[in-house]
This record gives C-alpha cells, sequence and structure tokens, in this order.
C-alpha cells in the first residue's frame, strides 16, 4: 500500500513539473528551455479552367482575367518546453491552403480543389503531429499540443502538402529544425 | 432479379402479419422471426440495384498541361503526379470514376514529374478490389514495375489491365518509392505517390464483404499511423526498419493501426506486401485484412508472414473505406476519408 502511495506521489510530481514548467519557461524567455520552428511554402500554378469557368469551382469565387492562376501555400509551426527525458510538452501545427493569384502575387480568393492534406510529424517523437484531409475545400488546418513524460526533446518538423485537382497531385514538404 | 425481390417482400409482410397474430405462442414467434431473417438474408442480393448506363460522353483526352506547366514553372521542389483514363474509360475530369463495357481493357496514362534535387527510384503496382494484378505497364506486362525519374523530368507511362470482371471496382495504382542503401528510411519524403478511382464495369454494385473487430484501446494520436514492428503492445508505434531473417520462412509481426479521426468509426483494409508481391495473412488465409476502429482509437493486428525473399522486405498499406463511391453525382469528390498510407518498411539483412 505505501509502494501504490509513493508511487502516485512521484507521478503527482511529474505532473505537476509537466503543467508548470512549459508557463514557467516562456516567463522566462530562457533559450534553452522552449524551441520553435516553422516553414513556409508557396507555390503557383495556372488555373485549369477558364476565368469564365471558375466560378463553378466555388460558390464565392469570382476570378478576374489577372487573377487566373492557382497557389498552395503550406506552413507549420511547433514548439516545446520543459524538461528533456523527465517531463516536455508540445505544441504545433500545419495548414495547407489554396487560392486563386497572378505570377507575382496571390489575390486572396479562394480556389476549391477536390482534395487538400496537411500533417505534420515532430522529431524525434514520430508521433507527435497532427493531420487533416479536406475535400472540395480551399484549406486545411489542424493544431495539436501534448506533453509527455519521460521523452527526449524535440528538435524538429516535417510537414506535407498535397492538393489534387482533376487527378492532377501537386505534393511538396516544409522542414524544419533537424529535420 | 426484381421478382424475387418482390417475392422476398411479400413473404416477410405474410410472415409479420402471422407473428403478430400469434404473439401468445413464444415458439411460434421465434420461429417466425427467424424466418422473417432468413428471407430478408437470401433477397438481400437480389434487391434491385441502380439501372446502369454507360455515359455516352467521352473522357478527356489530355492530361490538363495547364496545371502541369504551371506547377513546373513555379521551380518549387516536389513530386507531380497526373492519372487519365483513356478517352474511351469515359473517365470524369476528376478522374475518379470509369464507365466500361464488359469485356473492355482499362486503358490509362500515369505521369510522374521529379521536381526534386534528386533522382527517385519507385515501383509501381496496380491493385483491383486490393488484389495485386499483372498489368501491362510502358509496354510490358508483370505485376512490379520499377522506374527511375531523373530531376527535372517528366515521364508518362501508359497502363492496361485486363480481364476486369462485371462490377464496381475499387481500382488504386500505387508508386512505392524504393530506398537507396544511403536513405534514411525514418526521413524519406514521398514514400508512396497513388490515384484510387471507382471503375464501373455495367454495374454499381461493389463486392461485399465484411469487416474484422479487434481489440481497441483509446488513442489520442491525431496523426493516422500503420506501423509494423515485433511488438505485440498495442501502444508500441515505434517504427522497425531492419531485422534478421530467421532460418524458418514463418515470420511473425505485429501491424499497429489507429484510427484519429474524433468523429466516425471507419472502415479500413490493410494490404501486405513481400517486397513487391501482395502476401497473405497466413492466419485468415487472406492477402486483404478488412477492419474497423471505432474513432480515437488503436489497435494491433498480428501477421504471421510467408516471407519467400531472402533479402526481401515486408510492408503494407492501409486504405479508407474500401468500396466507396469516391465521387458525388454532381462530380465532386465524396466527402469521405479516402486516403492511403504506407507503413514502414522492415528489410532483411
Amino acid at each position: 500500500m505505501k509502494k501504490l502511495i509513493s508511487c502516485f506521489l512521484i507521478l503527482g510530481v511529474f505532473l505537476f513539473i509537466g503543467f508548470t514548467l512549459p508557463s514557467y519557461a516562456k516567463d522566462k524567455q530562457n533559450p534553452h528551455q522552449e524551441e520553435t520552428g516553422s516553414a513556409t511554402y508557396s507555390s503557383s500554378f495556372d488555373a485549369a479552367v477558364p476565368p469564365e469557368d471558375a466560378a463553378q469551382l466555388g460558390g464565392d469565387v469570382t476570378a478576374s482575367a489577372s487573377c487566373d492562376w492557382w497557389w498552395l501555400t503550406g506552413q507549420h509551426h511547433w514548439r516545446w518546453s520543459g524538461i528533456p527525458y523527465v517531463s516536455t510538452s508540445y505544441w504545433t501545427d500545419t495548414k495547407s491552403w489554396t487560392e486563386y493569384g497572378t505570377s507575382t502575387g496571390k489575390c486572396g480568393i479562394a480556389l476549391t480543389v477536390d482534395r487538400l492534406y496537411a500533417d505534420v510529424v515532430l522529431k524525434p517523437s514520430n508521433y507527435a503531429g497532427t493531420s487533416w484531409t479536406g475535400y472540395n475545400t480551399n484549406v486545411v488546418y489542424q493544431e495539436r499540443n501534448g506533453w509527455c513524460l519521460g521523452c527526449a526533446k524535440l528538435c524538429g518538423a516535417k510537414s506535407f502538402h498535397q492538393a489534387t485537382k482533376y487527378g492532377i497531385t501537386w505534393s511538396v514538404t516544409t522542414k524544419s529544425g533537424c529535420f | 432479379m426484381e421478382c424475387y425481390y418482390e417475392i422476398g417482400l411479400f413473404l416477410v409482410f405474410t410472415m409479420a402479419t402471422f407473428c403478430l397474430n400469434s404473439k401468445k405462442h413464444h415458439t411460434g414467434t421465434t420461429l417466425c422471426g427467424v424466418f422473417i431473417i432468413v428471407v430478408i438474408f437470401l433477397t438481400m442480393p437480389a434487391f434491385p440495384e441502380d439501372k446502369f448506363i454507360l455515359p455516352n460522353r467521352l473522357g478527356p483526352k489530355n492530361f490538363d498541361y495547364k496545371i502541369i506547366n504551371a506547377f513546373v514553372n513555379s521551380g518549387d521542389k516536389g513530386i507531380l503526379t497526373a492519372f487519365k483514363g483513356d478517352p474511351e474509360m469515359r473517365g470524369t475530369h476528376l478522374q475518379l470514376s470509369y464507365y466500361l463495357k464488359a469485356g473492355e481493357s482499362f486503358k490509362a496514362e500515369f505521369l510522374i514529374g521529379n521536381y526534386t534535387d534528386q533522382v527517385v527510384d519507385y515501383f509501381i503496382l496496380c491493385l483491383m478490389d486490393y488484389k495485386q494484378q499483372e498489368f501491362v505497364f510502358n509496354g510490358k506486362r508483370a505485376t512490379s514495375h520499377p522506374v527511375s525519374i531523373k530531376p527535372g523530368e517528366r515521364v508518362i507511362y501508359a497502363v492496361t489491365l485486363d480481364n476486369i470482371e462485371k462490377g464496381a471496382h475499387d481500382f488504386l495504382l500505387i508508386a512505392v518509392k524504393t530506398l537507396r542503401d544511403s536513405d534514411n528510411p525514418a526521413e524519406a519524403d514521398f514514400p508512396l505517390l497513388f490515384h484510387r478511382a471507382n471503375i464501373f464495369v455495367e454495374s454499381y454494385s461493389f463486392p461485399r464483404i465484411s469487416y474484422n473487430e479487434f481489440y481497441q484501446k483509446p488513442s489520442d494520436f491525431q496523426v493516422f499511423k500503420i506501423v509494423i514492428n515485433k511488438s505485440q503492445e498495442v501502444n508500441h508505434f515505434e517504427e522497425l526498419y531492419y531485422d534478421t531473417k530467421s532460418s524458418s520462412d514463418k515470420l511473425q509481426f505485429y501491424i499497429h493501426i489507429n484510427n484519429s479521426y474524433s468523429d466516425d468509426a471507419l472502415h479500413f483494409a490493410i494490404v501486405p506486401f513481400d517486397d513487391t508481391k501482395q502476401i497473405s495473412f497466413r492466419q485468415l488465409d487472406e492477402n486483404v485484412l478488412y477492419y474497423y476502429l471505432k474513432s480515437k482509437t488503436k489497435s494491433v493486428i498480428k501477421v504471421n508472414a510467408d516471407l519467400k525473399y531472402q533479402k526481401g522486405s515486408l510492408w503494407a498499406i492501409n486504405i479508407d473505406n474500401p468500396y466507396s463511391r469516391l465521387e458525388t453525382e454532381d462530380g465532386r469528390m465524396a466527402q469521405i476519408p479516402t486516403i492511403v498510407r504506407i507503413s514502414n518498411t522492415i528489410k532483411f539483412r
């Protein structure tokens, strides 16, 4: 019985450290306790349909003649805090979005694709991360936070972004940190 | 067919009326219930299906090069794939549905563009209803076709698949990356490229299958995973990349899977491979395993694999929602998960 109580007490101490340390690390602005990373990818591609047909792709799309390029943008962020191998917490997000644009920039008009995917996986814990698939949409976003007892510190992230339209699939990755 | 359906309905209503009138006799009521269930079961295959209509319009003749070339012109690093059925396959704009007459061969083109800095090597496999097929790829008939694509290169391969039976089918063309010895398997980019589509051959009826339910444990993973390793613990999602093959060919592994969706139970199909050949789950005598997982759960499946290749490899793919219509009637992609994922590959040394 005493052993059981001792185990609960030790666990409680670890949990306390795990939940309180992230905020402590932030307050102290200590770069050794907290690391962050992010990466952004942008790509443009010409429209598969002439502008007059573009409205069929989405209810609110009114592409002008100068905005007949398509853009796929991918992005991810991550950060962790805590004491490695004792208690760590992390937060990450990933986003892919498509929109109309020109050869030089985006027009801010949503472009619906058949399938849009985004995921992010943190290293070294390759099951810490998140993913999302959207259908007939122009944006997918997902964020995730968690904590881990006894885990190594996170050092990087890799994100996969994919857009599919009319059977054509464009796949890219964004990487940050030790990836 | 429709006659059986009418007869079945008539019998069900007749027996239901009889059962209601004999409520006092429990044995009779039970027998009536069993009879109704049997009749329903027997007449199920005869339920009328939508009448198959071969579309008049033909599919697109060419790839949409306006999209493809713009990807290339962007100058970014990535992999581009495109799939297009021949016009006579009557493919939709989304290239998710094809309509064939019985006896026709399925003909298509598969394009891979390598816009990374390195040569990429893949082997191409074709699965029909989750069974590996022999098919003609780039003029050669085989079950597996290796391809190597240089940086900046874009290659179109002709694909022909013969002997497609009448019915609705799940078609899957996959390209699995071949790693070099110097590659880190844990960090490989673009390990799987795929195109999934429905092929309707004079019917809209998919094969009927039953799904296995395994022990499930709550999971808070938000990344879908399929991992093969030697741990039977349901929590162990660590990827195993190398193993030593024993003298006996009977090897035992565990496939770890999860459903990270918070809302829905999901149906899946797992297909295991040894090198480039589909293999069986020996204990099940099946080379496809259909199963379902409740939302936010994980599970583990034992694989007793008969591996043929001394220096082969073990890997698997996991497919969301087998035998689903991928496209809605108004020509949009169905709002259901239809992704294909690949596991880690265990290489034997």
